[in-house]
Formats: structure tokens, C-alpha cells, sequence
């Protein structure tokens, strides 16, 4: 037997808070994670040389706490360019596999860069004056932790046939690498978006979707700039450009438009607010017995009944003195 | 539909016509019809009601809004038998309402 539509509306309610709850944990689990990776990470560096120099292994350089700091400005510098490039979950992004991985990678050049400025000498301090070489130091490391991925991402030399250009020099090697990392990175994004806006966009329909959700969306965003805010509004415009799309397709494109702009949280509460205002509508129609009777004129016939309303009363129109 | 049903159906959309009139100032001297008269369709009463007022010339205005409104699922245009043609707010536009007032 069917569940009465309150008692379902419960049920679902319900279920709706459990994930909730479910995705909070989760989320505040890995953040959690990250945040001990991170003083495991720290930890290791300062702990390990320190012990192994207490034991008379190693000697804790200031060499060493170069390439330590240099290593933590490269990371910082991928984790900054993975946030600027995923805008639906940026923290999430950056806390995947090869989220880290792109990161260490940045971090791993901007090492290499020092030790490549240490190792030729260069000097970024202009004049012939001398200079503290602390001053000298410091500045060495922060323009390779900010500027490593400007080193190696230019080309001696680029050779071109036809359309294709083919780089000679530290680029060529590194770009494929970062290349084939953010595919992934992407790739990784791209499962977990797909399954969450199918998920999310099941229950709404393409066309309150469309007339409904990105402004619901934007009404939700208190900081939203005007540049998105425009975006937002022209989503189903985009959307629809392919006039040859089904609308199951145009639906799924139009939650992954909305979910690169506002996130995840914003996209699902959207679409809650929308259910709700469905459901109440059902009971409405539940309640008021002979308008029940009556069926919704379709959009596309509204016009011509509203003409034939129109025609009917003009034909006999009623005494304006 | 029974005379008894009618005018339940006229009470349940003077209601309506009421509340519609309380949510959306810009049409509510358009909204002053208590209700239609029988063998005649609310919309046709409101028409009559707009060309009284304000003349001819913003009929159209007047069916725009109300196709806005309808577009925009804050009021629902409902068909029924008898050739009716009935105006509801939904519960957006009980939303909306709520808020305005």
C-alpha cells in the first residue's frame, strides 16, 4: 500500500537529514585527515633531521630549512592554482590523490629551482653593492617557491610545422606531467560531479529547472559577483544552444553549470526549496476539491485561450462611461 | 457541476482573486471583481473589468502580466468543464505573498 504524501515527506525529510549529517562528518573527516597530513608532513621535516642529528647523522643546515621553506611556498602555490581552477569544491579538489600529488609535484619543482639558483649563482639583487646574505637568502627562496613554475614552464626555443608548435626546453617535460596530473585531477572531479548532479537533478523537472534554479541560486549566494551572477542567468541560455540536445542532457548540463558556480551545498539546497514548493503543491490540489477538477492549461495553449477571452469580450464589450 | 459546487468553487476563488489582489499591488484595481458572473469565465471578467478602468489599450498589458505570473508558476491558470477558465495562486505565489504582506 502507498504511503500517505505527508508520511513519505517525513520519511524523506528524514533520510535527507541523515545525509546531511553523513556528509558533514565526512567532510569534517577529511579536513581532519588533511589537516594531521600536513603536521605529519611538517613534523617530518623538523623532526627527523633533528633526530638524526642528535644521533650525530645529519646536521640541521640552514641549507636544509631553505629547501624546507621553498618546498612549502611551491605547495602552496599548487594548492592556490588547484583552488582557482575547481570553483564547485576547491578544498575537496585539492584534498584528492592527485590533488596532493600536483601540489608535491609544485612543491618538488620549486626545490629544484632553488637548488638550480644556488647552484649557478644568481643573484636577483640588482646593483653592484653588497648585500646581507640573509637578505640574499630569503630572497633566493621566495622567488623560487612563487616564480618556480615560471622557470620551468618557458621554452628555449619553439619550433613550429604547420598548426602544431613543439617546445624545446624545461617546459616540454614538466607541462606534460602537470598536463596528464590536472586531466586527472579533472577526471576525478568530473565521476564524483557527474554522480552528484544526476543524483541532485533527478527530482526536478528540466523546465522548473530552468525557470527556477538560477535564480533560487543566486537569491542563496550572498557574496555572488556580477560576472557570475550574468552567468547564472544565462545558464539555460548556454544550455540550450544545441538545439538538437535531449532534455535529459540539457537538465544534467544545467546542474553542472549551476554547481561550477554556486557549489555543491548551494545547488542541493536550491533543489530542496524547489521539491518542497512541488509537494506543497500537491497538497494544495488535495485540499481544494472542485478546482481539483480543473487540469493546468499547458504553456503552449495559454496564449490562444487567453486571445479567445480577449476576442470574446471585445466582441461585446462592456460600457466604459 | 451541481449549483451547490459552483458556488463553493466561487467562494474557494474569490479567496483567490483576494489574495492575489493583497500580493501584487500592481494589479489589484484590476482585481476588484468579487466574483464572475455565471456563463462566464473569470478571465473574461477580468478583461472586462481592465477595459472599464484603464480602456481598450491595456488589455494586452494585463494578459502579459497574467502570462508573466503563470510563466513564472506564482499563479496557475487552471481550465475546467463549462468552458471555465480559473486563476490560482500557487504556492509560490503564496510564498511571495507571504512575504509581502
Amino acid at each position: 500500500m502507498d504511503k500517505p504524501p505527508g508520511q513519505k515527506l517525513t520519511s524523506d525529510n528524514s533520510q535527507e537529514r541523515n545525509n546531511a549529517r553523513f556528509r558533514g562528518l565526512f567532510s569534517f573527516l577529511r579536513v581532519l585527515i588533511f589537516i594531521i597530513l600536513v603536521i605529519l608532513v611538517f613534523g617530518l621535516f623538523f623532526y627527523i633531521p633533528r633526530a638524526l642529528a642528535s644521533y650525530g647523522i645529519v646536521e640541521v643546515t640552514s641549507r636544509g630549512i631553505d629547501l624546507f621553506a621553498v618546498l612549502m611556498l611551491g605547495v602552496l602555490v599548487g594548492f592556490i592554482e588547484l583552488i582557482s581552477r575547481y570553483k564547485d569544491a576547491p578544498f575537496r579538489t585539492a584534498t584528492t590523490y592527485p590533488g596532493l600529488f600536483y601540489m608535491l609535484i609544485n612543491g618538488l619543482v620549486a626545490v629544484a629551482a632553488l637548488m638550480m639558483i644556488q647552484l649557478f649563482g644568481w643573484s636577483f639583487i640588482p646593483g653592484d653593492s653588497p648585500v646581507d646574505p640573509e637578505v640574499e637568502r630569503w630572497t633566493q627562496v621566495l622567488i623560487a617557491g612563487l616564480g618556480a613554475m615560471s622557470i620551468f614552464r618557458s621554452s628555449v626555443l619553439v619550433i613550429g610545422k604547420g598548426d602544431q608548435e613543439v617546445s624545446i626546453g624545461p617546459s616540454a617535460v614538466l607541462e606534460i606531467l602537470l598536463d596528464t596530473i590536472d586531466k586527472e585531477v579533472d577526471r576525478f572531479r568530473g565521476q564524483n560531479r557527474a554522480k552528484l548532479v544526476k543524483l541532485l537533478m533527478k527530482d526536478i523537472e528540466y523546465e522548473d529547472a530552468k525557470k527556477d534554479l538560477p535564480d533560487i541560486c543566486a537569491a542563496l549566494m550572498q557574496n555572488l559577483k556580477e560576472k557570475e551572477g550574468e552567468e547564472l542567468r544565462k545558464a539555460p541560455a548556454v544550455v540550450e544552444f544545441n538545439e538538437q540536445k535531449s532534455v535529459k542532457a540539457m537538465k544534467f548540463h544545467l546542474g553542472l553549470k549551476i554547481i561550477d558556480i554556486v557549489g555543491e551545498d548551494v545547488l542541493r539546497q536550491a533543489i530542496n526549496i524547489m521539491k518542497k514548493d512541488a509537494s506543497d503543491k500537491t497538497d494544495q490540489k488535495r485540499e481544494i476539491k472542485p478546482i481539483a477538477e480543473s487540469v493546468e492549461v499547458a504553456p503552449e495553449k495559454r496564449g490562444a485561450l487567453l486571445e479567445a477571452a480577449k476576442n470574446k469580450v471585445l466582441e461585446n464589450p462592456p460600457d466604459t462611461k | 457541476m451541481t449549483e451547490q459546487n459552483y458556488d463553493y468553487l466561487d467562494q474557494q476563488i474569490n479567496e483567490q482573486v483576494d489574495e492575489l489582489r493583497k500580493s501584487f499591488p500592481w494589479v489589484s484595481d484590476v482585481m476588484s471583481l468579487l466574483a464572475p458572473a455565471p456563463g462566464e469565465t473569470m478571465i473574461e471578467s477580468y478583461i472586462k473589468s481592465v477595459i472599464t478602468k484603464y480602456g481598450e489599450e491595456s488589455v494586452d498589458k494585463f494578459l502579459s502580466t497574467l502570462e508573466n505570473l503563470a510563466d513564472r508558476k506564482i499563479v496557475s491558470i487552471r481550465g475546467g468543464d463549462q468552458d471555465q477558465l480559473y486563476i490560482l495562486l500557487t504556492s509560490k505565489g503564496e510564498l511571495i505573498k507571504s512575504r509581502l504582506t
